[in-house]
């Protein structure tokens, strides 16, 4: 016995089908992947060494496929020895500007200071650096040394761009043996594209 | 098991003074992780003297910024095969974790923790390298970190 099914019925049919089967399918799929997350790098003071190697960290923790694209000034946190990472008040006057020590009511005082003062003042990066780390240790913030150590050891993937890497004259030698690939912006657009969040710092 | 928090250490940094003469010094195995310990004169004294047993937490607290803390309490009783705290010496275990909140407040792991074990995937992962117990003015002082550079 044959059976003609026309194509407006055949494509009801499929319709329904569909609206009854594709939900499911894509909510069993959308449960099993794992997300990632890719980021661009770019700056290199301390405030902003923070931002990637905490989200990276965080991320990598929650099991995610994280990887980071460090490009121009965001290369020296590839550096293997950060402690000369600076703060700078320059340009900056969202910094609070308070003590990490002494009494309570001393470490609540914001010191207002101008930032042309704090800029024009020799060595002020390294006063505000200091303060900003004890700042964080009093707090028990993990230094940027340590963050970068454990998206290390969580596997997140940290790929260089080779191109700023030569314009600023860096050689790989100074640059820490985990960097996975020395790459250009084409090779991590893609990376981006399939990212389920992708972020620039 | 009765368990009474003795405090939290944050941020502490134990001179190589205080762990120069007579401090204990080896290894543990924290979730299967390798990790160097140094217990202060003064803290295995205070350990010795004690009869309830003393619990180190290490917690790895992620929200806006990655913090370390170290937990301390006392309880009762030795555990009994617990496979989330590890032996260091009679009286003395040791504990890590990764925690989170929803929240995000710089005070709000001080005693009363809304915190949650995050699903970290590797077990082991985070662990740090070393650690470092104080007894020092009454207070347990705990460091710990990442790098070996104790």
């Amino acid at each position: 016995m044959t059976t003609d099914v026309t194509s407006t019925e055949m494509d009801q049919w499929l319709d329904s089908k569909l609206d009854e089967l594709l939900p499911a399918k894509l909510k069993t799929i959308d449960e099993n992947k794992t997300p990632s997350m890719a980021m661009i790098a770019t700056k290199g003071t301390l405030d902003w060494a923070y931002p990637p190697f905490i989200l990276a960290s965080t991320s990598a923790a929650l099991g995610w496929d994280t990887s980071i694209f460090f490009t121009f000034y965001g290369l020296l946190l590839l550096k293997k020895d950060l402690s000369d990472t600076l703060v700078s008040p320059l340009g900056n006057p969202a910094m609070p500007m308070k003590m990490p020590f002494g009494p309570k009511w001393f470490q609540n005082i914001d010191w207002n200071m101008p930032n042309l003062l704090m800029a024009g003042i020799p060595g002020f990066e390294k006063v505000a650096t200091t303060l900003m780390k004890k700042t964080f240790k009093n707090k028990g913030v993990a230094t940027v040394e340590e963050l970068r150590e454990l998206c290390l050891e969580a596997d997140v993937k940290m790929v260089a761009c080779q191109m700023t890497v030569d314009v600023f004259g860096f050689d790989q030698s100074e640059f820490i043996p985990e960097v996975t690939d020395y790459v250009g912006a084409t090779y991590f657009l893609p990376v981006a594209k399939d990212a389920d969040i992708c972020l620039f710092i | 098991m009765t368990a009474t928090t003795l405090g939290i250490s944050i941020g502490e940094a134990i001179p190589d003074r205080r762990l120069s003469s007579n401090a204990y010094s080896g290894t543990i195995q924290l979730k299967g992780k390798r990790v160097r310990i140094e217990i202060s004169e003064s803290a295995s004294q205070a350990l010795a003297e004690q009869d309830k047993s003393l619990l180190v937490e290490l917690e790895l607290y992620f929200s806006c910024l990655v913090r370390k803390q170290i937990r301390f309490t006392a309880f009762q009783h030795e555990p009994q095969n617990d496979t989330d705290y590890t032996r260091v010496m009679k009286g003395l275990y040791a504990s890590f974790r990764a925690v989170t909140t929803a929240h995000c407040r710089i005070d709000e792991t001080d005693g009363k923790p809304p915190v949650e074990t995050l699903p970290v995937k590797k077990p082991d992962l985070f662990v740090p390298d070393w650690l470092k117990i104080d007894f020092h003015a009454g207070r347990w002082l705990g460091e710990y970190g990442f790098r070996n550079d104790l």
